[in-house]
């Protein structure tokens, strides 16, 4: 077995950083060819990284406390969210503005309470990562789908330290292919063993019993135990059910909304067709960003323990 | 085209062949060509003998396939194959989530043979799209399934 120790550091833990006076924006659909940072100075660029989705996920958390700290006043965090709400509409964007204005009301200026919830972030999604690995079977045979920022790495070292052998599957996660570019990448630079594959070759690798669970993120959880995450994490967690293999969702910030309420985004037709040569017909296509999967399909939620009292 | 827009879609995986686009054709309901990764055999193999026969299709990445199943938006699946049986179901890599997502969806498969494909380049695992690496080296060998036939069981 490998010994996963940390030495890579993966710039997609911490995928936004802030400046005195703009962010730095990594740009996951430039990896892993080339490690490439946006500079933003303003919101209409901030807006427009996430509907291109230059970041998502983690990044477009970061992008958002960003933004409310550097333009404490122009710019209301309700506004910053209502804007990135329409870039990324499955994302929960009024939760983060929300948060912030419970911390101004007890006086804390923005960028401290910033600092201060994301020094106690990164050790909540260890100690996620450590429950995970608690609850994985020895050897661990993990099937995962798109990028949870770094997480896995800090499964892979959770797992090292219990002495469990750990094989990721990674599934390519079409069109963006943010399992390849991100995931895969990301597992290959740390020594963590991994194969990658199709999502379409998942089933068989569940039937042949190549693989003991399935690891997802989640971009939207609620109480009730759902969650929306990028597209073909619901075909993943059916299949799993089928063939009797455990599904961990990682879930952040559960609300207490009924999921099927909240649109899903469609990006447009031609992103089906991208890292294609021009050779290749274009054609009129549906490209669902996100999809559901419901508490029914999961085997336990894996909750992010971070507290959102700074003060 | 947007999800609200598909209903009763036929889901079309694997190589098309001459008699599932007569049958396609017959059925006159919008099929949805999957992308049917690694070879691409959607893109490069279905769609062009969709537009030929005139059929009206809409494309999709296969990872939309479990969210049209579950949204109730597809009527049928045709499933084109090397081969079938009473208990498996052969063709190319992929087939099995298709069939099995259908099937637990309630969706009526039609299995065909599938269409004689041609000796082209086709992108044999997840290692390269197009036959471009998607990673910056080569990637390991063992790293990347490659497979290009699976089997399933049948769902009883």
């Amino acid at each position: 077995m490998s010994n996963p120790s940390g030495k890579f550091q993966s710039p997609l833990l911490f995928p936004v950083r802030l400046n005195r006076d703009s962010l730095t924006v990594l740009d996951e659909t430039a990896l892993p060819f080339e490690e490439k940072y946006h500079e933003v100075r303003d919101l209409a660029a901030a807006e427009k990284l996430v509907r291109e989705m230059k970041t998502r996920s983690l990044g477009q958390v970061l992008l958002f406390f960003g933004c409310a700290v550097l333009w404490e006043n122009r710019v209301s965090p309700e506004e910053i969210a209502r804007r990135m709400h329409r870039a990324r509409p499955t994302f929960d964007f009024e939760y983060l503005a929300r948060l912030l204005r419970a911390w101004q009301r007890r006086g804390v200026p923005y960028r401290t309470a910033t600092e201060r919830f994301l020094a106690g972030f990164d050790a909540a999604r260890k100690a996620r990562a450590d429950e995970l690995a608690s609850l994985l079977p020895s050897p661990a045979n993990v099937l995962t789908i798109c990028n949870v920022n770094g997480e896995l790495l800090y499964l892979a070292q959770a797992l090292s330290t219990r002495s469990v052998p750990v094989h990721v599957y990674v599934a390519e996660t079409r069109p963006y292919l943010q399992g390849s570019r991100l995931t895969f990448w990301e597992l290959q630079r740390a020594g963590v063993p991994s194969t990658l594959l199709c999502q379409s070759q998942a089933a068989e690798i569940m039937q042949q019993d190549t693989v003991n669970a399935v690891v997802t993120g989640a971009d939207r959880a609620t109480v009730r135990g759902d969650i929306m995450n990028k597209i073909g994490t619901y075909a993943l967690a059916r299949c799993a059910r089928y063939f009797n293999i455990p599904v961990y969702a990682l879930t952040q910030y559960p609300r207490d909304v009924d999921i099927d309420r909240i649109p899903l985004e469609e990006r447009p037709p031609e992103e089906a067709f991208l890292f294609l040569p021009d050779s290749y017909p274009r054609v009129d296509a549906v490209y669902p960003a996100f999809d559901v999967t419901k508490k029914e399909y999961l085997t336990r939620s894996v909750e992010l323990k971070v507290s959102s009292e700074i003060s | 085209m947007k999800l609200a827009d598909i209903d009763q879609g036929i889901l079309v995986w694997g190589p098309v062949s001459e008699e599932g686009l007569d049958r396609l054709q017959a059925e006159g309901r919008l099929a949805v060509a999957a992308e049917c990764r690694p070879f691409l055999v959607g893109l490069r193999y279905n769609v062009p003998r969709l537009q030929a026969r005139g059929i009206r299709f809409v494309y999709c990445p296969d990872e939309a396939v479990g969210l049209l199943c579950g949204q109730g938006r597809l009527g049928k699946t045709f499933l084109f194959l090397r081969r079938f049986d009473r208990d498996t179901l052969t063709g190319l890599s992929g087939v099995g989530l298709a069939y099995v997502l259908s099937r637990l969806h309630g969706i009526t498969i039609e299995e065909f043979l599938q269409g004689p494909l041609p000796a082209e380049n086709w992108d044999p695992d997840a290692a390269t799209l197009a036959n471009k690496p998607v990673l910056p080296s080569i990637v390991p060998p063992g790293k990347v399934r490659s497979r290009e036939t699976e089997m399933v069981r049948r769902i009883r």
